[in-house]
C-alpha cells in the first residue's frame, strides 16, 4: 500500500502558512475598506427588497455615526432620516479578506487569480447582502410592532426559519460559504486539488 | 477582441458531448466534488439544525460551554494566574471573561464532521479522524480562549478585533488543514500517482 507522498503534506503546510500570511495583509487593509463595501452591499440588499416587491419596506444604509454599521431605516418619506436601529458590518460576518486570502495563495496565473477573486468578491457581496436581510428579519422578530416593515409575511413559521438561518449564519454558515466558493472555483487549479483529483474515484484505505 | 459567430448560436463539441451529459453519465471528472459539496451541506444543515434545539442546547451546549472555562481555569492556574471560574466564566482579579455560545469548538466540529462524512473514506479512518478532529479542535479552542483571556488583560484594546477576526479565520483554517491532512492519510492513491 503507498504511503501518500511527502510533497502533499509541504504543499497542504505551505498553502496554509501563505493563506494565514494573505489574510493578516487583507485584515489591515479591510478595515480602511470596510466603509467602501458596507455602501455597495447596503445598496445591493436594498435592490433586492425592491425586487421581492412590498412598497412599504425597510431600506439599509450606512449610518452617519459608526463607518462600520449598517442602520435599518423605514422607507415611509416621513420616517427615512430616522435610523430604526443598526448593527455593526461583524454581525453579517463578511468573510471577504478570508476568501481572498485562501484564493491568491493558490497556484494559478495571475489573470485567473484576479479573474476568480472578482467572481468571489462579488459573489460575497451579494451573500453578504442577503445576511444583511437575514439580520434585519432576525432582528425584527424582537420589535413585533414593526412586523409589517418586513418584506416576509408575520407568522409563527417565518420567525422560526428566520431563527435557523441567522443562527446556522452567524455561526458557522459564513464560513462554509468561503470554502465552497474556494473550492467551486479554485480546487481545479490548487496543487493540492489536482493531488485529491487523482485520489478520490480511486479505492481507499480500509 | 475575442472572436463571435454571427448567429450567437454555440457551436457544438466536436465529440458531441457537453458537460451536462458527461455530468450525468458520471464522466466528469468533478462529479466526485459535488457529491462531496452535496453530502457536506445537507450533514452541517442537519448538524446545525441539531445543535439549535433547545434540548440539545440545554443538554450539551451549556455543560460544554461551563467545562470549556473550567478546564481553561485549570490551565490558567497552572500558569500561575489567579482566576476563579463561575459556570461559564473566568473571573480574574484585572480581567474576567465569559465562555459564551460561538466561543466553542462545536460549531467548527461540526463543519469538520460534514467534511469528514461527505469525503469517501473506509469507516475506520472516518472514527478516526471524527474523534482526532474533535479534539484537535477542543484543544485549539482551550487555547483560543486562554490567550483571548492574556489578551484582555495585557491588550485589551485588541481583544475585539483578535476575537472577531483573527482568531476566526485562524480557526477556519487550521480546521481545513486537519481535514486535508486526514483526507491525505485516509486515501489511497493511484498506483499511477
Amino acid at each position: 500500500m503507498g504511503k501518500p507522498p511527502k510533497s502533499i503534506y509541504r504543499a497542504i503546510s505551505l498553502f496554509i502558512a501563505k493563506a494565514i500570511f494573505v489574510y493578516a495583509l487583507l485584515f489591515l487593509a479591510w478595515s480602511y475598506a470596510i466603509p467602501t463595501y458596507l455602501i455597495v452591499v447596503t445598496s445591493l440588499a436594498n435592490k433586492e427588497l425592491q425586487v421581492i416587491g412590498i412598497v412599504k419596506v425597510t431600506r439599509l444604509g450606512p449610518t452617519s455615526g459608526q463607518d462600520d454599521a449598517v442602520g435599518v431605516y423605514h422607507r415611509a418619506a416621513a420616517e427615512m432620516q430616522e435610523v430604526l436601529f443598526d448593527f455593526r458590518i461583524e454581525t453579517v460576518h463578511s468573510s471577504l479578506p478570508m476568501l481572498l486570502s485562501l484564493i491568491l495563495p493558490v497556484s494559478m496565473t495571475i489573470r485567473r487569480k484576479l479573474k476568480v477573486a472578482l467572481i468571489g468578491a462579488l459573489l460575497l457581496c451579494f451573500i453578504d447582502s442577503l445576511g444583511c436581510i437575514l439580520v434585519m428579519t432576525w432582528s425584527y422578530t424582537f420589535l413585533p410592532d414593526h412586523h409589517h416593515y418586513t418584506p416576509f409575511s408575520n407568522s409563527a413559521f417565518r420567525d422560526s426559519v428566520v431563527n435557523f438561518l441567522y443562527y446556522f449564519y452567524s455561526s458557522i454558515g459564513d464560513s462554509v460559504l468561503v470554502l465552497v466558493i474556494w473550492v467551486s472555483f479554485c480546487w481545479k487549479s490548487a496543487e493540492i486539488g489536482k493531488y485529491f483529483r487523482e485520489v478520490i474515484p480511486g479505492p481507499h484505505r480500509g | 477582441m475575442k472572436k463571435s459567430n454571427t448567429t450567437g448560436a454555440r457551436k457544438p463539441r466536436a465529440d458531441g458531448s457537453s458537460r451536462f451529459r458527461k455530468f450525468r453519465h458520471g464522466e466528469s471528472n468533478r462529479k466526485p466534488i459535488y457529491k462531496f459539496l452535496g453530502i457536506f451541506t445537507i450533514s452541517l444543515c442537519g448538524f446545525s439544525f441539531i445543535l439549535q434545539q433547545d434540548a440539545v442546547q440545554t443538554a450539551f451546549v451549556s455543560p460544554h460551554l461551563n467545562q470549556v472555562a473550567w478546564v481553561c481555569g485549570k490551565v490558567l492556574r497552572t500558569l500561575g494566574t489567579q482566576c476563579e471560574v463561575y459556570e461559564s466564566s473566568i473571573v480574574a482579579a484585572r480581567f474576567s471573561v465569559q465562555v459564551i455560545k460561538g466561543c466553542e469548538s462545536i460549531y467548527p466540529t461540526a463543519m469538520l464532521w460534514a467534511a469528514l462524512l461527505a469525503y469517501p473514506a473506509a469507516f475506520g479512518w472516518k472514527i478516526s479522524g471524527l474523534i482526532g478532529g474533535a479534539l484537535i479542535l477542543f484543544l485549539l479552542n482551550i487555547f483560543r480562549v486562554i490567550t483571548m483571556f492574556y489578551i484582555g488583560v495585557y491588550l485589551p484594546s485588541l481583544f475585539d478585533i483578535i476575537h472577531i477576526y483573527a482568531w476566526q479565520a485562524l480557526f477556519i483554517l487550521v480546521t481545513l488543514a486537519v481535514f486535508l491532512f486526514w483526507a491525505v492519510k485516509a486515501a489511497k492513491p493511484h498506483p499511477a500517482a
